[in-house]
Parts: structure tokens; sequence; C-alpha cells
């Protein structure tokens, strides 16, 4: 694994827009604002949007050709040190084929990309043999916990030190009110039976360990839809020897199962050390017998891994700043997931 | 060697004996229960077509269970399937309803069982995961349709219940599949996706055949529901496509999200194999772009590979449809708005 220089004060980043048009989409200008304001004030960076980043070609950002033309352009400049993605949407998938993997690796910067864009991460870090990062911070909000995703962005790539033990978010925010909200870590369930379809809003409010056991490897994965559009192509990551980390929103559990067991017959599953599953955000639990946490813990118990579900680098805010391609520690039964290798020098 | 030489060489494909008065039907829950509260009667309208076409149905010893939203466990849902290729007074075989965890199957059916018993075994949705896998891993024709989705309405079971007795009672070539006069409620573009203004109702269908690009091709059906394809991909269940016509039976979603799987389809190397695509009616599309249709993403792909496209054959659990046969030979003709089924899959 290659690794890019860490951030100081006074360094540029860059944003993109990869996938889905950012630039008219009903409150997308707000939600630029703030990112821009928590990179500036916040982390005391400069920012510069790139060429194409208000672009629109039907609901895309731009043609492929300018969607790429936007990353190679910050990789190859030597005033950007950094790259974020600004949000996810559909098609980063499309832009896989044209990057220039060996460009990128010549010039290895700190990548941020959530959601789809993770199909970014994934690649570049498959491809071009660079540490990427899980987690932007898009349009961030006080309130929301700011200084647990600011603690953790600086742990990341503002500092050559490992950023060793995830510690859990504070469930209050400063303004007194939950951090779990609106579809923050909520789940749906469903009351069996019912005919009224009546459903129960529930927060994950804690870590939670999913099967016991210890593992050590190196972190793959991101979005766990995304997972399911690589497989079989040569961006998928290799897990072997790994820890999985799987980021899941927006699905019930037969997607959950349909997906893991993609997974397995894929014989990834058989390759991990141990498996880390996000916070999801608005999940769906149609009957409580067999809720996701079941699902994940019968493949878990087939080829014998530690599952953890809570590390925020999913879909949740506060967010973490999580890099993939470094090694780390995992204990389910002490909830303990530790980064213990630096992804910048 | 020209592409079709080639494709005769390899198929070898095994049909099952066409239905026939009296025969014995075997009906299955590969996926989820059929415990329904919404729909409690649709089972007994099965039922009841197939007996009045005098045949015998019986229920296999789980499909009428319930594991959570699963009808069984995998051990459960694989023995019912592998009984009922086992006997002998089993003509055929029918899936109740789909849902999700069909692919949960596929490393437990066994593929020679299957092989040395050939039967009709007809599904729609998530079990054509198994459809696909049958036909990839037992060489046999296996069908996608649906019966209980088909005969709920009944001003529009005529056109299902005929391409039901055209591909399952008959050996004679199925042929033309006729653009259905009433389409249905599906193929609906529910909402078009405007700057500022998402949610406004828009009347236009998808539902008519349409070409998308232009073209002829010859080749053996391959596909069958988009989603189950994307489910498949990468895994050993996965077919060859070289020579086929690509059919996608019930495309629906967000029309980026329908992009997002061209890609992935494209990236597995399966649009540079086939022959011809053709993209069955769509269900709903819940976002449509006014700049980026449908049309213009498929025919991105069409153009980079060069096959040509026909849209709008009506493939899928929606009514009507057709009962299509994966893995026999097809045509079809996108300037003539043409889909023919060349063969039989029954014999």
């Amino acid at each position: 694994m290659k690794k890019s220089k860490k951030l100081e004060k006074g360094d540029k980043i860059g944003l993109v827009a990869p996938a889905s048009k950012q630039a008219s989409k009903k409150g997308s200008s707000k939600t630029l604002k703030r990112t821009i304001k928590f990179f500036e004030e916040e982390m005391g960076l400069k920012t510069e949007l790139s060429k194409n980043f208000k672009g629109s070609f039907g609901y895309l950002s731009g043609t492929i050709e300018e969607r790429v033309s936007d990353i190679h352009d910050f990789f190859r400049r030597d005033d950007i040190n950094a790259i974020s993605c600004m949000g996810g949407g559909h098609n980063s998938n499309s832009l896989l084929p044209h990057l220039d993997y060996n460009m990128i690796r010549e010039n290895p910067k700190p990548f941020f990309g959530t959601s789809d864009a993770t199909a970014l991460n994934m690649a570049i870090t498959k491809k071009s043999n660079i540490v990427t990062y899980l987690g932007t911070q898009r349009g961030i909000k006080k309130g929301r916990g700011i200084d647990y995703s600011k603690k953790y962005l600086k742990k990341a790539v503002f500092s050559s030190k490992p950023i060793g033990k995830i510690e859990e978010p504070d469930e209050i925010a400063k303004d007194g009110k939950s951090v779990y909200r609106g579809a923050n870590a909520l789940i749906w369930v469903y009351k069996k039976e019912d005919p009224t379809e009546q459903k129960e809003r529930r927060y994950i409010k804690k870590y939670e360990k999913i099967r016991e056991g210890k593992a050590e490897g190196v972190t793959k994965g991101g979005y766990f839809d995304l997972l399911t559009f690589l497989a079989g192509t040569e961006y998928m990551p290799d897990f072997k020897d790994s820890i999985m980390l799987l980021d899941d929103m927006g699905y019930a559990s037969s997607y959950v199962e349909t997906r893991l067991e993609k997974m397995d017959q894929l014989g990834i599953l058989e390759q991990i050390n141990g498996m880390v599953y996000a916070r999801p955000c608005h999940m769906t639990i149609r009957d409580e017998d067999r809720t996701f946490r079941h699902v994940l813990k019968e493949y878990a118990d087939k080829w014998n891994y530690p599952v953890l579900m809570g590390p925020d680098f999913g879909h949740s805010y506060p967010r973490l700043t999580m890099p993939i391609g470094v090694k780390a520690r995992l204990d389910a039964d002490k909830k303990l997931f530790k980064i213990t290798e630096s992804g910048v020098c | 060697m020209s592409k079709h030489e080639k494709s005769k060489e390899k198929i070898d494909m095994i049909k099952p004996d066409k239905l026939r008065r009296g025969d014995k039907i075997g009906i299955v829950s590969p996926c989820f229960h059929i415990q329904t509260s919404k729909n409690p009667e649709r089972m007994d309208k099965v039922v009841n077509f197939l007996e009045k076409e005098r045949m015998e149905v019986e229920f296999g010893k789980n499909a009428k269970g319930r594991y959570s939203y699963l009808s069984g466990t995998v051990e459960e849902r694989v023995n019912d399937i592998h009984r009922f290729f086992e006997r002998d007074d089993i003509k055929a075989i029918i899936c109740s309803i789909g849902g999700y965890n069909a692919n949960s199957l596929l490393p437990h059916l066994d593929y020679d069982l299957i092989k040395n018993n050939p039967k009709i075994f007809l599904g729609y949705k998530d079990i054509n995961t198994i459809n696909i896998a049958m036909n990839e891993k037992s060489n046999l024709v296996t069908f996608n349709g649906t019966l209980t989705g088909g005969l709920e309405k009944k001003e529009r079971v005529k056109y299902t219940k005929e391409y039901f007795k055209r591909s399952l009672l008959s050996e004679k070539p199925i042929g033309e599949v006729k653009e259905p006069e009433d389409p249905g409620k599906c193929g609906l573009k529910e909402f078009i996706w405007e700057e500022y203004d998402p949610y406004t109702r828009d009347k236009g269908r998808l539902d008519k055949y349409r070409c998308i690009r232009k073209g002829e091709a010859e080749g053996v059906i391959k596909g069958g529901n988009l989603i189950s394809l994307i489910y498949l991909g990468g895994t050993e269940y996965m077919p060859d496509f070289e020579d086929s016509i690509l059919v996608l039976g019930e495309p629906e979603g967000d029309i980026m999200a329908l992009e997002k799987k061209m890609e992935y389809l494209d990236q597995l190397g399966i649009f540079e194999k086939i022959n011809g695509m053709v993209f069955g009616r769509p269900g709903k599309i819940y976002l449509e772009h006014k700049e980026r249709k449908l049309k213009d993403v498929l025919k991105t792909y069409g153009d980079r590979r060069d096959f040509p496209i026909l849209s709008g054959p009506p493939i899928g659990s929606h009514t009507p449809s057709i009962t299509l046969p994966i893995g026999v030979k097809a045509r079809m003709n996108s300037d003539k708005k043409s889909f023919s089924i060349m063969e039989s899959g029954v014999k």
C-alpha cells in the first residue's frame, strides 16, 4: 500500500461530484455551503470545486469523460492535497473502466467517498494500491456531533499516527437533542401479522456484538449495495484476510440475506477474518423472528468470524473517516474496533 | 467458424415433456411464504385454473410453510424441489410466488438429479435465479412466467393464458410474441424528476414495443428477471452469454439505478457477447429524467457494443405476461418490432 502525505492546515481539498448531479438539486447549495464551511472553518483547509462540479448531464453531473477528467485533474495537480466526493447517488461505477490507476498511484492523496462513491474508493484502493477513506462530510450540521466527525477526520489524515480505538460518539449532541434522528440510524419495525401495517421507529444507538470473537486484518469494503455491483469485475476488492466493512441503508432483512448469500457464493465470507457492519440507516424489519441481525449472525456462524455493528463509516452522522487498506483489530465481545496502521505518512 | 455455428455446438439443451391433460403438477414456494394477508385467495385461483385445464395439483410439503419472511429453511425449500423432481408422477413444478432469497438455494440444488429427471420448472421474479442456474448447470430449458400474478385480473388473463398454453402445452414453436392489446397497469412511468419539482406525475407509458436500436439478431434466449442477473453476477451460476439474445424481464426502479445495473452487466463482459437485447416491458420506473431517458441509457450500451435493442415485450410478473422459455432459439428484428421464439421449450 502506498501512503499519501498527511494534511496540514492551509492545504487544499478538491471537491468532486462523480455521480449524481449536484448543481440544482433541491437544497444542494445549502448542503454545499455547509460542507465548505466545515472544511474551511473547522478544519482550516482551502477548498476548490472541480470544473464540472456544478455540471449537468441528465441526472448526472457530467458525461463519463467530464467526471473522470475532474478526478484526474485533481490527482495530477500538486496544489490539491486531498479529494472528497460530494454526494453519492448512482453511476460512479461507470467511471471505473476509465480511471488512470497508474497515474493515481503516482500521485497518492487522501480520497473520501460515501455511499455510491465508495465504488471509486474500492477500485482505487484495489488497482492503485493506495489507502482511501470511507466518509465524506457532506452537509455536516452543527449539533449532529460535529466534534466527533472533526476528531476522527483529524486522526485519520492530519496525523501519521494510527487512529487507534474507535470510540462511540455521544448520543446526546451539544444542543441537548439526540444525534440520532430523521433517517439517521433509524429502523422501522413492522408489527407481525398486522393488516394495518403499523410500524414503530427505533434507533440503533449503541455498538452491538452480532457474533463473538477476535480478528485482525486489513480493512476492505464500502457500501454493501455497491459491492453487489463490483462482484465479478476486476474492481472487486480482494477480501482475503480482511476485516470486511459493510455499510447498509434502506433495506429489509431479505435484501441483506440475498446479498450476503451472493458474497458467500463468491467465496468472500470464507476468506474474511472479521466483519464490521456500520450503523445501518433507514432499515426495515418486517418480522422480528428474522432480522438483519439474525441473518448476519447466521453467515458468521457458518464461517466463524466475529461481527461488530455500529462504527459510523456509513450513512449515519456523526461520521467517521475510515481508512480502507490498513491493518485493524476487532474484538466483538469488548465492542472494540481499533485501527492499528495509519493511512498517511 | 461463424458465430452461429459455434453456438450450435454448445447448445445441448434438455427439453421437458409438454403438459398433458391429467398430469400432476407440484407447487413449491422457494422464496417467501404464501400466508399473505393481502391476497389470500391467489393460490386458489391458480389451482382453479389448472384444474379447469384438467390437471391435478399437489402442494409440496413446505409450500404453505412459514419461517419468518421465508417459506422455510434452505433445507426445507430445497427438499420440496428435489422430491418433486424425483417423482415420476409429477410432470411439472410451478412456483407459487417470488420474493427474495431464492439464491440461497443454488449451492444446495442437486443439478444432476434435475438433469436426469427433466420437468417443466416455472417461476417468476426472484425465482429466476433458480431458473437461470438450472438452465446453466443442468442444461434444462426452464420457464420464466407468472401464474399467480397473471390470473388475478380477468380482463388481461386471456393473453397470459394463451402464452402459458403455447409454451407448455404444445411442442410447436411458440412463434411471434405479439404486443398485447391491453398492456395492463405496468409500464407506467410513475414520476418525472425535475429540478425543484421532484414528483410531478407523468402519464407517459413505456409499455409499447419500441425500437431502441435498429438491427436484427438470432440467438439463444438467456437471462430473465434483471435483478436476478445482478444477484448471479460473478458467481458460478451466471450463464455464458455467447451468441445469446439477452432478455431482461421486469426492469424497474429509478432510471439512475437502471444505468448502474446496465454498466455492471457491461463490466461483466455480457454486452460484448450478446447478439441482441430484448428489454422487457418495465414495471414501475419511479424516476425518469427529461434529458436522459431510459432509451438514451440503453442506446448508449447498444451503440458501444453494437447490438439491436427492442423494448416492450411483456416478460415478468405483471399481467399480461408470456411464459418465456430460457435456453431456446429466438429471433428479433427491432425495426419491425418483432420478437419471435423459434422453438418450443417442451417436447
